[in-house]
């Protein structure tokens, strides 16, 4: 599944349910090998060589101020190193934040107002020249002009952010640099716990002062990273090349690579491109493109040493408006999270969706496990406990909605055209139909399916969505959920739920350190049974990616990693 | 006569040079007689009448669909049965699998074509789709013909500013790429609606893509008109109405618009073919039929991606598609014979 | 004859014009089109919307959106709302694509539709007048995309003998027609199912024209009278046809035998762009069809001109 990667406004965040296995299994037995660094020489397979890999669909951009795609992020975050950045690693360790051009985490101080970093000393971008500690800063204020679609992590956390935005100052007032000492200070206009992870946004990836403030995308400018971004054919292909500089910084835990250079292919059929890892003519399926059901079956049998399902940081759900008729009562929220078959829908996803009723996918920390308390309002004690592969429960549902006296109620459902996110909205139309209300579907273009659903003129009813994680924190995820996410237009809380205790739960939480999450994670695991109880949405499953090889790549060591997907700068080929 | 395309279609700028439905040889009114002739004609022509009767059954039973999914099939069109399983000569199997892969033709009065991906029975899908393809046909053809033939006649019988208004206004759609065209309005108003004045119409409706084909192709058919009214004007059947002290209206409804009718038939089939294929290719292209309303056009288009593992999804329409098409074709070729004088010359040559 | 050209592309800009604002206004009228809010993304805030409307200038009115709008299409400067990647160079890149496809469709349908046509002719009312024309009606009945899926299931998937997707340059001519074999066959059936029937009337027609049966009378041979009389007269409408299929192929109308193949062409670029809503590169690939439509249109009419003994271009039409 997944085609919503290709022109997601999210980046995405994956995590190998396999590998959090392996990674608990074998704790302490050492390194698993997933590290390039701790890796057994191994005479099959050598540095070198050109990796072919083939892309479903272009990324949005490779100007590292423009891309947001998760195509995008996978090149750029090899080439464009910000200040932190995300261990080189499969499984939970790869959302481990780790140091990148900063020497070391940032230091917090004024109760989480302030944060202080040191650029490295010595380092220098691909074209020659000097990275300045002032380079941050007019990357931040580039991101702002060229009007990167994540602007608003910036905009919202960092003192004079939006000013800057607005053209109301020359410069960002919250952030100040020393060439001289590489020292770098950021104020928040109020403490967040997850600042680091936005700090580690290849969007942070540092550009050289003076870089135009346009975008690059068919010429990208340089950066700090194993590698650069040699020769772009926008929509066809694109080279990234080693860069000869980047191994003399020795930054730790930032590989250099094994191949000298990538080769991104566009191959928008995933048939072909299907056929071609399977053939070994081309290195990579890329992780942004669904696996087509013709394939499925003849990838898992003739590929299963090179072939594993990810599941990914990603939730699917269907919105349901908390504040109009019909889903404003609580009984006819039920009644369609009853109507509505896990399976059936994992079905509808040619199986690239794990069934789901908790939001938080199991990767991020607080997330829920155990019975899902769908239908608990009802006070019903015969059904509990949905479970996740059972049919849809059509008569208790019906019951419910006659209960409530809404049968007949007409709603209208929402979805853009791309598969399979219309087949979802067709089976819920089809079930709410099922149910007693009067339901019909709309069904838009791509490009305007989320200015429609987040208008307040358009207030709609119901419809689908999902979140795909911009960094591993709840926080991110329960932006929906967030009554300042309300917004007239670009409304991002389609349930329309302002709940006071999901709220000052939020208001809490945001301000835990990433480092301390561990110590709440009961605490949002809580406020995920709470929001189920509430079936304030219809959440139904997690996104599945394909990590698929072809055999000339070392897939032991080869890192799927859960926030930026297929790490190319693991990939080693047979010699 | 030109046969236009099905795609691109546009009728070239010299009409004359393609020769559109020569201008009757006899200046005068076509009477009841020459109707009687090609009448005797098209009977004669047994190949125009056979695939003439597969339309019209390709007709009655997409007219039957409810009666075949109610006693037949057991299932309405939107119905979905993802996780049912069936049994089918004594074997377990999903209608739709783990893997997204429906069930194949079962050639039992359920699933008798099989599933599609979404778990509904495709030949009642086929069915119903049927209805809608050719209901769009049929109105988009009668918004064509209509608008094409007032648009033709005022500006063929006036001339002047309101020929050259209306013949640049032509010429806009006609250098329009048809398809992008067709498109784009497609998704405009299927995201928007139309709601002009009183006059609504939902978004979803399939009044949208019906209106869209139906004003695309009229360029196309009104050009050609223009040319022939441009001649008739000429005539002295209509220089002695306008002595007589006629109203322009009743020269052009009394004395012209007969003189148009023959082509006016023949163009009737052609148009059909075309909305009809026009629709499914805009439905294939999402700008067409919205879900989940089945046509032609959107079965093909949500077969195709599956036509590997599925090829039937794709076959059973599009084989519907041809045969529809092919019946309306021929029959179409059969009428214009039977209605140009002078086709019996030149078959007989 | 050149004030006939000039007549011509005198009214050529007045359709471009007419042909920029229909399409600007098209996407205009879209409830919650306006590109700023989905450029913003979907975090952001009414500052950060309020910020990309400045970058873009979705915040100054219709005319003034367009004006610029077509001033950047003129300077060669438009950007593509959803990716920052230049139009014009795109254009540049897919046109390529689609002339390959065309031209290679084109010699097909020419060659197929001709013969075919002028058998036909030639024999009509006897069985190879029939079969043709059984043939005809089977292509134009046909969608090309239904051809094309046929095609790619058949040979691609079952077969394995050609690639079912895909665009090599002509730098290898070898994989460049082994690539677009099969969408030139999809492409080229429905329109040598067009030629052959047009041709054919043309040459009944001809073969009863005062001067072929002149020629006759005169002693010419059959194949002398076939060659130089009827098939030079008949072919008139069919070049007339050809320049504007071909116009029309390489404006855009080819997007589905692209999607189906999956051409990096102008129809598939046009697909992506509308599916987007992006209104730049779909306003700058509908004022080349419509430009291609045009040119075409007034070299048929000229070579029309020259070609027919009987007509000359007369300066109207």
């Amino acid at each position: 599944m997944r085609p919503n990667h290709r022109l997601a406004y999210m980046s995405s965040v994956a995590v190998s349910l396999t590998a959090v296995v392996a990674a608990y299994g074998t704790f302490g037995a050492g390194a698993s090998g997933a590290s390039p660094a701790g890796k057994q020489p191994n005479g099959a397979y050598a540095p070198g060589g050109t990796l072919q890999v083939s892309m479903g669909s272009p990324p949005e951009s490779l100007d590292p101020q423009l891309g947001y795609s998760s195509e995008s992020e996978e090149a750029d975050w090899l080439v464009y190193t910000p200040l932190l950045t995300y261990a080189h690693k499969s499984g939970l360790a790869g959302d481990t934040v780790i140091p990148g051009l900063a020497t070391a985490l940032p230091t917090v101080s004024d109760g989480g107002l302030t944060y202080t970093a040191t650029l490295r000393k010595g380092l220098k971008y691909s074209n020659g020249v000097a990275v300045k500690a002032s380079d941050f800063p007019y990357t931040i204020e580039r991101d702002l002009k060229v009007g990167w679609s994540g602007d608003s992590w910036y905009t919202t956390t960092i003192v004079g952010a939006a000013a800057y935005q607005a053209g109301k100052a020359k410069t960002i007032s919250g952030i100040s640099a020393d060439d001289a000492t590489g020292q770098i200070t950021i104020h928040l206009i109020s403490p967040y716990g997850a600042f680091q992870n936005i700090l580690a946004f290849p969007s942070a990836g540092l550009v050289p002062s003076g870089t135009p403030m346009t975008a690059l995308s068919a010429n990208p400018p340089p950066g700090v990273g194993a590698y650069m971004i040699t020769k772009v054919v926008p929509n066809v292909s694109f080279t990234l090349q080693k860069n000869p500089l980047f191994a003399g910084f020795h930054i730790p835990g930032i590989p250099v690579g094994y191949v000298n250079a990538v080769q991104v292919t566009i191959q928008t059929n995933a048939d072909t491109e299907a056929q071609d890892v399977l053939n070994n003519t081309s290195d990579e399926f890329d992780w942004g493109d669904v696996l087509p059901p013709a394939y499925v079956a003849q990838v898992e049998s003739q590929a299963k040493d090179r072939y594993t399902p990810e599941t990914l940081a990603a939730t699917d759900f269907f919105w349901l408006n908390d504040r109009r008729a019909p889903f404003n009562n609580i009984l006819a929220r039920e009644a369609a999270n009853l109507a509505i078959s896990r399976v059936a829908l994992q079905r509808l996803a040619s199986g690239q969706i794990t069934p789901a009723c908790y939001y938080l996918p199991p990767s991020i920390p607080g997330a829920a496990s155990g019975p899902c308390p769908i239908g608990a309002p009802s006070g019903n004690g015969s059904f509990s406990a949905a479970s996740l592969g059972s049919p849809a429960d059509i008569a208790l549902a019906t019951k419910l909605v006659t209960k409530a006296g809404l049968a007949g109620t007409p709603v209208t459902v929402w979805t853009e055209a791309r598969q399979p996110f219309q087949a979802f909205v067709t089976y819920l139309n089809s079930q709410l139909n099922a149910i007693g209300f009067k339901s019909s579907i709309k069904v838009l273009s791509n490009g305007i399916y989320d200015p429609t659903i987040g208008s307040a003129k358009v207030n709609p009813q119901a419809g689908w969505s999902e979140w795909s994680q911009d960094f591993p924190n709840p926080g991110d995820f329960y932006f929906v959920f967030d009554a300042r996410s309300i917004l007239p237009e670009n409304n991002g809380n389609l349930d329309l739920v302002d709940d006071p205790h999901i709220q000052s739960t939020i208001i809490r939480l945001d301000k835990v350190p990433s480092s301390d999450l561990p110590s709440v994670d009961p605490q949002w695991s809580a406020l995920e049974k709470y929001v189920a109880g509430k079936d304030y949405q219809i959440n139904f499953g997690y996104e599945v990616s394909p990590f698929f090889l072809s055999d000339r790549v070392d897939f032991k060591t080869a890192v799927f990693q859960p926030v930026f997907g297929d790490d190319w700068s693991t990939f080693e080929l047979k010699s | 006569m030109t046969l236009r395309d099905t795609g691109t279609g546009h009728v070239p700028v010299n009409e004359s040079a393609v020769g559109v439905l020569d201008v009757p040889a006899e200046p005068y009114a076509a009477g009841a007689a020459t109707y009687r002739l090609a009448l005797r004609r098209l009977r004669h022509n047994h190949r125009a009448i056979v695939f003439g009767s597969l339309f019209v059954l390709v007709v009655v039973l997409c007219l039957l669909a409810p009666v075949y999914a109610r006693y037949i099939a057991h299932t309405g069109p939107n119905v979905q049965h993802i996780t049912e399983v069936l049994d089918i000569n004594g074997k377990s199997v999903d209608v739709v699998s783990l893997t997204g892969v429906p069930v194949g033709p079962t050639w039992h009065s359920r699933f008798f074509l099989g599933a599609d991906a979404d778990g509904r029975d495709l030949a009642v899908r086929l069915l119903y789709g049927g209805r809608t393809s050719l209901a769009i046909g049929v109105m988009a053809t009668a918004i064509t013909i209509v608008l094409a033939t007032v648009l033709g006649l005022v500006a063929g019988y006036y001339g002047k500013w309101t020929d050259g208004v209306i013949s640049r206004v032509f010429d806009i759609v006609w250098a329009y790429p048809a398809l992008l065209l067709a498109i784009a309005l497609g998704v405009s108003l299927a995201t928007g609606g139309i709601s002009i004045g009183p006059v609504q119409i939902n978004s979803g409706s399939i009044l949208i893509p019906t209106l869209v084909i139906g004003i695309v192709y009229v360029p196309y058919v009104a050009r050609p008109i223009r040319g022939e009214v441009l001649a008739l004007r000429e005539r002295e059947f209509v220089e002695s109405a306008r002595a007589l002290g006629f109203s322009n209206f009743r020269i052009m409804a009394s004395e012209i618009l007969p003189n148009l009718t023959s082509t006016l038939i023949v163009f009737v089939p052609l148009q059909l073919a075309h909305s009809i294929i026009l629709e499914a290719a805009l439905s294939f292209l999402g700008a067409g039929v919205q879900p989940p309303a089945a046509s032609w056009g959107t079965l093909l288009a949500s077969g195709a991606p599956l036509f590997n593992v599925a090829p039937y999804l794709t076959l059973a329409p599009a084989t519907m598609l041809v045969i529809t098409c092919l019946g309306i074709n021929v029959f179409g070729d059969g009428l214009r014979e039977a209605l140009d004088p002078r086709a019996t010359v030149r078959t007989g040559y | 004859m050149a004030r006939f050209v000039l007549r011509r592309l005198g009214s050529a800009v007045l359709v471009l014009f007419a042909v920029s604002i229909l399409t600007f206004l098209i996407f205009e009228v879209i409830p919650n089109g306006n590109p700023a809010l989905r450029l913003a993304g979907r975090t952001a805030t009414p500052a950060n919307i309020a910020a990309v409307e400045r970058i873009y200038g979705f915040n100054k009115p219709v005319y003034v959106q367009y004006v610029r709008t077509m001033e950047q299409i003129f300077t060669g400067k438009i950007v593509s709302y959803a990716t920052g990647v230049n139009v014009i160079s795109q254009l540049k890149q897919a046109l390529p694509v689609t002339a390959s496809l065309v031209l290679g469709a084109a010699v097909l349908w020419l060659f197929f539709g001709i013969v075919l046509g002028l058998l036909a002719g030639l024999h009509a009312g006897s069985t190879i007048d029939t079969g043709i024309s059984a043939l005809n009606f089977l292509g134009i009945s046909a969608p090309s995309f239904v051809i094309g899926y046929v095609l790619i299931y058949v040979f691609s998937f079952k077969l394995h003998v050609f690639p079912s997707s895909g665009y090599v340059g002509l730098a290898d001519p070898l994989g460049w027609a082994y690539h677009l074999a099969m969408p030139w066959v999809s492409l080229a059936i429905l329109y040598t199912g067009i030629y052959s029937q047009v041709l054919r009337a043309s040459v009944v027609d001809t073969l009863n024209e005062d001067f072929v049966r002149t020629a006759r009378a005169k002693g010419l041979s059959h194949r002398q009278v076939t060659l130089h009389h009827v098939l030079r007269t008949s072919l008139i409408p069919v070049v007339s046809l050809s320049g504007l299929d071909i116009a029309a192929v390489l404006g855009g109308s080819a997007i589905i035998i692209e999607v189906v193949f999956d051409l990096p062409g102008i129809g598939y670029y046009a697909s992506q762009s509308i599916g987007a809503l992006d209104v730049p590169p779909v306003l700058v690939i509908t004022l080349f069809g419509a430009f291609a439509v045009v040119i075409f249109s007034t070299i048929a009419d000229v070579v029309y001109g020259l070609l027919d003994p009987r007509i000359r271009v007369a300066g109207s039409r």
